[in-house]
């Protein structure tokens, strides 16, 4: 495990480090305390569709682009045998990434939803779940639909289409009652996705090798 | 059996040494029926924009595996390069070498996960050597064409490999880090003791011509000539003549350039005493002169 975070830390710039890893979750999380006076409960909706916009248009500076036709060869990975190893870690400990960050930031919303309007009970580990499962199934399908354009203004668009499709998704029919059944949908949908983008992202990256 | 021993001894002469290399694009062939890489030397290929310098390299450094042919490297028997193979070649090659937003920093963290005989404190004395300490978190793709190629000279000598083949890594440096380039290349093949090799490409010939102990000279995708350079130099002779034998002179020589007051050209040192009844000087060529000559002779582009 510590080799496969080495591997993504590699690829990461002390920059995103520190913004995705520290300024983003204290920042959708101040939103979420400011919000949560004035709006209530709709503060974890801002949280849950705020945070995929960032990770989308954040990727453009680590595999932006890494499915596109004219993607980056990569010719130093690739004269070790490690390379292809080191980039599948990387591209999978993303995903991973982006699901721990989707928990923390929305467990801390949670904590604030909670301590300002504790009317929401035991349903507030519902809530958390589908927050989280909203949150990382938008920013992976984000994020896999993104590395087909390495421009910042194509990210963006994405990102703010899938705030868009994140805020659907809380009203959806039959939400109270099924809520359980659309995180379930929503995790399972997630870890699909993942898989599919590191499997395209790697396709790609070891189709160079034969000028695919 | 004859023959099966002498390819056994030729594979550990070469560094590299291949057999019926082939690569199909649209409307170019690279097809290299024999290919040698001698152990212990500085080899230059050159060859004009298009030749197949780059794929060459690519196929040899393992990134481009479409190819057909069979490669030995450090004298082994093998079709495909593997992971002892990789760990013993350092490569450098153009374009998207490093990905463009990793840092000088970031460069030695992942050659350290990427390269088991990698020392960080030897990439950093050498990025202190060639320069490029600007700052550790420079992104790549703000360092100059220049500064690049010094970042991938440091991350491949900082590791202990026993060939690099290096993509025209004098084309964006400047006079001043081409003469450390032949410095540095120099000192790799000393401290090798005849085990270390350097394969390079190259358009500026002058400038590595005192680090350049073999030439392979390619055209559209096959080799025209090759050779040590000491034996190249006795093979060619750069001839100077009269303005009236020119004409006479031109179906001899490989190249002539005319003024007039006289002519100058090259040409086979077997065929010099065709040149008898002629008032005619022999020098013996550079091997840029003698370059230039093969690859007039062998261009597709009309030159006249």
């Amino acid at each position: 495990m510590k080799h496969r975070i080495k591997s993504y830390l590699v690829f990461t710039s002390f920059i995103y480090r520190i913004c995705m890893f520290l300024a983003v979750p204290v920042i959708v999380t101040g939103i979420a305390l400011w919000s949560v006076g004035r709006f209530g409960n709709a503060a974890m909706i801002f949280a849950a569709v705020l945070l995929p916009m960032v990770e989308i248009i954040s990727d453009t500076w680590l595999f932006g682009g890494i499915q596109t036709k004219d993607m980056e060869k990569l010719d130093y990975l690739k004269t070790s045998h490690r390379g292809m190893e080191i980039m599948r870690n990387a591209l999978s400990m993303d995903m991973a990434r982006k699901l721990l960050t989707a928990i923390v930031v929305m467990a801390v919303c949670a904590v604030i939803v909670y301590w300002e309007n504790k009317g929401i009970g035991r349903e507030i580990w519902l809530v958390l779940s589908y927050a989280v499962s909203i949150s990382w199934f938008c920013s992976i399908l984000g994020t896999f639909i993104t590395r087909y354009g390495s421009l910042l203004w194509f990210h963006m668009m994405v990102g703010y289409g899938m705030s868009m499709f994140g805020s659907i998704c809380w009203f959806l029919p039959g939400l109270p009652g099924l809520m359980a059944v659309y995180t379930v949908i929503l995790f399972i949908g997630g870890i699909l996705v993942s898989n599919v983008a590191v499997r395209v992202a790697m396709k790609k990256v070891e189709g160079s090798y034969y000028d695919k | 059996m004859e023959q099966e021993k002498q390819m056994r001894l030729e594979r550990q002469e070469n560094v590299i040494w291949a057999l019926d290399l082939t690569k199909k694009y649209k409307g170019f062939t690279l097809d290299i029926p024999k290919l040698r890489i001698p152990k212990g030397f500085a080899t230059a290929l050159i060859g004009e924009n298009g030749a197949g310098k780059t794929t060459l390299l690519n196929i040899l450094a393992g990134i481009r595996l479409d190819f057909k042919g069979k490669i030995c490297y450090f004298g082994e028997e093998g079709v495909k390069i593997n992971s002892n193979i990789q760990e013993r070649i350092g490569y450098t090659g153009p374009g998207s070498y490093f990905l463009p937003h990793w840092s000088i920093a970031q460069v030695e963290e992942i050659s350290q996960l990427l390269f088991d005989n990698f020392h960080g404190d030897r990439f950093r004395k050498l990025c202190c050597e060639l320069g490029i300490t600007q700052s550790q978190v420079k992104e790549v793709k703000k360092l100059s064409d220049g500064n690049r190629m010094k970042l991938m000279l440091a991350a491949v000598l900082a590791r202990d490999t026993q060939c690099l083949i290096l993509d025209e890594p004098a084309s964006p440096l400047d006079p001043l880090m081409r003469d450390k380039l032949c410095e540095l290349i120099r000192t790799y093949l000393e401290q090798g003791n005849g085990e270390h090799s350097v394969f390079f490409s190259t358009h500026n010939i002058t400038d590595m011509e005192n680090v350049t102990d073999y030439a392979i000279i390619m055209e559209q995708g096959k080799i025209v000539e090759e050779g040590f350079v000491e034996a190249l130099k006795e093979k060619y002779i750069l001839v100077k003549g009269e303005a009236e034998d020119a004409e006479a002179a031109k179906e001899i020589l490989f190249s002539m350039t005319k003024s007039n007051y006289g002519f100058e050209g090259i040409c086979l040192a077997e065929n010099l005493e065709r040149l008898a009844g002629m008032d005619t000087v022999q020098e013996i060529p550079t091997l840029s002169q003698i370059i230039i000559a093969v690859m007039k002779a062998n261009t597709k582009l009309k030159l006249e």
